[in-house]
């Protein structure tokens, strides 16, 4: 990190991208303390994190990349519950909590299932479950599908877009297309931030994303290639329909 | 090399309430200089799969032949060096000091001497871009190139099979672009590269042949064309394209690959 500033505002779904070594999970080890900056301020709703550290992991939970590595306990619900014992909530409250960060993830029935017995998928939902059961207002969450297949990103991507509006998110991803919908992108190359722009600027920007070493996923690059407005275009099946149209229109116009 | 699979299947932990049968009978070989992709959802079988192949996991029926040979036959340290696997996040097990003192310990290890070891290291790394990184220490170096100081280890190990589990996962586009003109180097070097990704994209652009797991047997096997317009569920964005459109224009053929299919679509545009 070399002279970083940035500001998160209250309810904001916030993108963070950049290459390898680019300051990613160094931004998010500061945010939850588990590095100090060597100057400079960090402040998590008001508390710094590397001085506060419990203050603060009440109120911003981080989601890692890898699923096998955050789960602990013999049972689905313990697991979720975890987090809650370590911080003294009382009994009837925590199983409220419990069902509830269950529910919200879509594994209701799976509460004595045994952990190991999951897809990645359902791994990462039951990590994603128990931040959600302390109640954080802020997520953090680093890479959460890179481990996982197509369905298993899809089911993660589809609970987090309800938590949109309701937690303030901050997503570091590779994947271009998963923050489509945000409200800004942040950029980090070099510890530098290289950009805060909105996901339209971004991947209409080609000079911006091959100096980031970031390239269009391929729906919106394909688009690009045909001259079709990349920005509107996000399934295959839109892009389908775009070129159909198209060729419709063309056809006519002969 | 050819490396085959007959009829291989795989029980983890046999007669315990927490068996799991992992494979149940796949047959797939893996041609001489070839790139033969591996895909599937989490937990269809593919690293169980990639792991028999030089017999870090023994079948529980069926075999392994290398160059028709029953791979048991061979000594296990042999068949590792000519079949060299790269786990998922592979870098978890850099330890040396230095990069080429990382790379140098499994040629050291099977007693090549000082002078060999020394030009392994350099052309193996050399062969991932990491020529620049020896000096350094392998924990101060960024996920991309500890990934590719990882797979230069093995290289250095002079295989015919390269087998890599997820050799992608997390790294950002660009370095996921240079991995994939790593292995399409490596093909033309006459090494065959197995390449287990969840990256459909990525299968659509190197891939020679695929092969589609699911639920332990190989659901389908041929080129990226047959597997993927035969499996839309399971197709790279470029083939799910194209199959939303050839309904209305049965011209415009079986494209995978990104240029391919660009070209494909333009010529249906101009008409």
């Amino acid at each position: 990190m070399d002279g970083v500033s940035l500001e998160v505002r209250v309810g904001e779904y916030i993108g963070v991208v950049g290459p390898n070594g680019g300051g990613k999970s160094t931004l998010v080890r500061l945010l939850n303390g588990l590095l100090r900056a060597d100057s400079g301020r960090v402040r998590v709703m008001g508390f710094d994190p590397s001085a506060q550290p419990f203050e603060v992991r009440g109120k911003l939970g981080v989601l890692f990349q890898n699923p096998e590595n955050g789960l602990v306990a013999p049972f689905v619900e313990d697991d979720v519950a975890f987090g809650l014992e370590n911080l003294g909530v009382e009994r009837t409250e925590m199983r409220r909590r419990v069902a509830e960060a269950i529910s919200t993830v879509g594994l209701s029935g799976y509460e004595r299932r045994e952990p190991h017995t999951l897809s990645g998928g359902e791994k990462q939902r039951v990590a994603l479950a128990g931040l959600l059961a302390v109640e954080p207002e802020i997520l953090v969450l680093d890479e959460p599908t890179s481990m996982l297949d197509a369905s298993g990103r899809r089911e993660v991507l589809e609970h987090l877009g309800v938590l949109r509006g309701e937690k303030t998110i901050l997503h570091v991803t590779h994947h271009l297309e998963e923050l489509l919908d945000a409200d800004r992108i942040l950029v980090l190359n070099g510890g530098r931030l290289a950009a805060d722009v909105t996901p339209e600027r971004l991947l209409s920007d080609t000079e911006l994303l091959r100096e980031n070493r970031m390239i269009l996923p391929t729906v919106p690059r394909l688009a690009f290639a045909l001259g079709l407005l990349p920005t509107k275009l996000r399934t295959p099946e839109e892009l389908a329909r775009a070129v159909r149209e198209r060729a419709a229109n063309e056809a006519r116009a002969r | 090399m050819r490396l085959e699979l007959r009829d291989v299947h795989h029980v983890y932990s046999p007669g315990t309430p927490f068996e799991v049968v992992a494979l149940r009978g796949v047959t797939l070989s893996v041609e001489p200089g070839e790139v033969l992709s591996i895909v599937g959802g989490t937990g269809s079988g593919k690293s169980t799969l990639v792991q028999h192949m030089n017999l870090l996991l023994v079948p529980a029926s069926g075999q392994v032949l290398v160059d028709g040979e029953d791979a048991r036959t061979l000594k296990k340290s042999e068949l590792r060096r000519r079949v060299g696997l790269v786990f998922q996040f592979p870098e978890a097990a850099l330890f040396a000091p230095t990069v080429q003192e990382d790379v140098a310990f499994a040629p050291h290890r099977i007693g090549l001497g000082d002078e060999e070891v020394r030009t392994r290291v350099r052309q193996s790394l050399a062969a991932v871009g990491a020529g620049h990184l020896a000096e350094r220490s392998p924990f101060a170096l960024s996920g991309g190139e500890k990934r590719r100081v990882a797979i230069a280890g093995v290289l250095a190990m002079g295989p015919e099979v390269l087998v890599l589990d997820e050799p992608t996962a997390g790294l950002d586009p660009a370095t996921r672009q240079d991995l994939l003109g790593l292995v399409r180097g490596l093909r033309e070097a006459g090494i065959s590269v197995v390449f287990v990704t969840h990256d459909l994209d990525e299968v659509a652009e190197v891939a020679d042949r695929v092969c589609l797991m699911e639920g332990g047997v190989a659901r389908a096997v041929g080129t990226p064309a047959e597997v993927f317009y035969a499996n839309l569920e399971n197709a790279p964005a470029t083939v799910q394209i194209v199959a939303g459109l050839k309904a209305a224009y049965p011209g415009v053929g079986e494209p995978v690959r990104f240029e391919e299919t660009t070209a494909a679509l333009r010529e249906l545009l101009e008409g």
